[in-house]
C-alpha cells in the first residue's frame, strides 16, 4: 500500500514522542500511539477503501479528508482498525449543509461534535451505550470521539486557541461518542425513524453544547418526567432560545419505563416538549430578547410573543435513549445554527 | 536519540493557494454605491449607521444601501453576494459584538 503522508522520524520513547507532536499542534495533551506505516496501512485496509480517497475538505483550513489521513489520525488517537468505518461515516455526515461546519469549526461557543452509533455496529464494536457512556472507561467510545477531534484538529486546521476559538472548550472536545440504547425501548431507534433499516448501523453527528442532567426520581409517572425534561429545555441563554435549531434529549431507561408504562410514544414525547419547554419572554434580558427576534423573524416578530419555542419546530427535537440505571434523563442543547445527521456505515466492501 | 521509529504525519493538506486580485478600484470617490453589510452580531447595525453618518459627510458618495446576512454563523448567501456585486462598487461587512 501507497501511503502518501510525510514521514518524521521520532524517539521510541512515549514521552519525548509526546512531546514531539504537542510541538507540532497535533495532540490533545495526552499520550499518543504513534501512527507508524504499518498501524496507518492496517487502518486503511479495515476501512475497504483506497487511501488516497477524499471524503471532502474540512474547514477551516480545507485539509483534504482522505481516507489515509483520518486512518493516521485515528491510530495516533489509540483505535482499532475495524473502528474506522463509524470515523469516514461521520466525516462524511459533517459534510451536510445543515450541519453547518464553517460554523461549528470557527465559533467561540462551547461546541463538542457528538457521535452517536446505532444499530449492530454498537454490539461489534463494543461501544457503550449503558452506564456512563459519555465517560471514561471504553476503548471504542474514548478513541472514535478522540479520532474525530484530532480529523477536525488536524485536517481541519482548528487549532486550540489559534484557529480553534472556543470561549471555555469543552470537555467533549477530548472525545464524544456514545451508542443508541436501543433494547431499552420498545420504540425505533434514531437512525430507523430517520428512515434506515433496524439491522443497519448508522452514525449520527451532533454539534453540542455542554449537557444538563435532569434528575427526576420523585415523579411516578410519565408527565411529571417530561415536565422536568421540559424546564431543563428553558433557558433564556441558550443558543437554541436565540437561534432554534435542534435540541436533543436522551431519555434513561428507568425514565422510558415510566413513559412506556403510561403510554407515551417519541411523536407524543416531542410534542409535549416542544410546547412546555418554550422560554416565557419575561426570562430574557430585553436586548437578548430582540436579538432572537431579529434572528428568527419567522417566529417571533410578534408584539404578544410570551414565549419561545428552543427548537425550529416539533421534528427538531433529537430524541433517543442511552444510558444506565437510575431516574435521569439528559438535555443536550445544542450550537443553534445546526442540525445532526444520520447517516448508514456502508460494510458493502465485507461483502 | 536512541531508538527510533517513522511516523506519518497527521495534519491535512489544504488546496493550493490561488492568486485572487482585488477588485478594480474606482478612479474617484465620487458617486461610488456603497454597501454595508450587517452580519446580525449584536451592534453590527448600530455600527454601521454610524459611519455612513461619518461618510457621507466626508466624502461625496452617491448611494448607501444596508444588507443584512441570515445569520453571523451561516455562510453569507449567494444570491446575496451576487446582489452585492451588481449594486455596490465597495461593501464594507461589520462583525462586533
Amino acid at each position: 500500500m501507497k501511503l502518501a503522508s510525510v514521514r518524521h522520524e521520532v524517539a521510541e520513547s512515549p514521552l519525548e514522542l509526546l512531546e514531539y507532536v504537542m510541538e507540532r499542534g497535533w495532540g490533545d495533551g495526552l499520550p499518543v500511539i504513534p501512527p507508524t506505516e504499518e498501524r496507518v496501512a492496517a487502518m486503511v485496509e479495515a476501512s475497504g477503501r483506497p487511501p488516497d480517497e477524499s471524503r471532502g475538505r474540512i474547514p477551516h483550513l480545507f485539509g483534504d479528508a482522505t481516507i489515509e489521513k483520518i486512518a493516521v489520525n485515528a491510530a495516533m488517537a489509540g483505535c482499532r482498525p475495524e473502528y474506522m468505518p463509524v470515523l469516514v461515516t461521520a466525516v462524511d455526515a459533517i459534510f451536510d449543509p445543515i450541519y453547518n461546519l464553517p460554523g461549528v469549526q470557527g465559533t467561540t461557543n462551547c461546541i463538542a461534535q457528538l457521535i452517536v452509533v446505532h444499530g449492530p455496529a454498537r454490539g461489534a464494536l463494543e461501544i457503550n451505550c449503558k452506564e456512563n457512556l459519555f465517560g471514561q472507561g471504553w476503548r471504542a467510545n474514548a478513541t472514535i470521539g478522540r479520532a474525530f477531534r484530532f480529523i477536525l484538529q488536524n485536517i481541519g486546521g482548528a487549532k486550540p486557541g489559534d484557529t480553534d476559538r472556543s470561549t471555555f472548550g469543552h470537555q467533549g472536545k477530548f472525545s464524544s461518542c456514545i451508542g443508541e440504547n436501543e433494547e431499552a425501548s420498545p420504540w425505533p431507534p434514531l437512525h430507523v425513524e430517520r428512515g434506515l433499516e433496524r439491522a443497519d448501523s448508522a452514525v449520527t453527528v451532533i454539534a453540542v453544547d455542554p449537557h444538563i442532567m435532569v434528575n427526576d426520581a420523585a415523579s411516578t409517572d410519565g408527565e411529571g418526567v417530561l415536565q422536568s425534561i421540559a424546564s431543563s429545555m428553558m433557558q433564556a441563554g441558550s443558543n437554541n432560545a436565540l437561534f432554534g435549531g435542534e435540541m436533543v434529549v436522551v431519555l434513561g431507561p428507568e425514565h422510558v419505563d415510566m413513559l412506556v408504562r403510561d403510554g407515551w410514544d417519541p411523536p407524543r414525547i416531542r410534542a409535549f416538549l416542544y410546547e412546555r419547554g418554550r422560554v416565557p419572554t419575561f426570562l430574557f434580558a430585553p436586548a437578548n430578547l430582540e436579538r432572537a427576534r431579529g434572528r428568527r423573524d419567522d417566529l417571533l416578530a410578534r408584539e404578544d410573543l410570551e414565549s419561545v419555542p428552543v427548537v425550529d419546530d416539533v421534528d427538531s427535537i433529537c430524541l433517543f435513549v442511552a444510558g444506565g440505571l437510575g431516574k435521569h434523563s439528559l438535555v443536550i442543547p445544542t450550537f443553534g445554527n445546526t442540525h445532526s445527521v444520520t447517516r448508514k456505515i456502508d460494510y458493502s466492501f465485507n461483502g | 536519540m536512541g531508538n527510533t521509529l517513522v511516523i506519518l504525519d497527521p495534519s491535512g493538506i489544504p488546496p493550493p493557494l490561488e492568486k485572487v486580485r482585488p477588485a478594480a478600484r474606482p478612479a474617484s470617490r465620487e458617486g461610488i454605491r456603497l454597501g454595508l453589510l450587517d452580519n446580525t452580531k449584536p451592534n453590527s447595525d448600530k455600527l454601521l449607521r454610524r459611519l455612513e453618518e461619518r461618510l457621507s459627510g466626508k466624502y461625496p458618495i452617491g448611494s448607501f444601501t444596508h444588507y443584512r446576512k441570515g445569520g453571523s454563523a451561516l455562510p453569507l448567501e449567494e444570491d446575496l453576494i451576487d446582489r452585492m456585486a451588481e449594486e455596490c462598487d465597495f461593501v464594507v461587512n461589520a462583525v462586533p459584538d
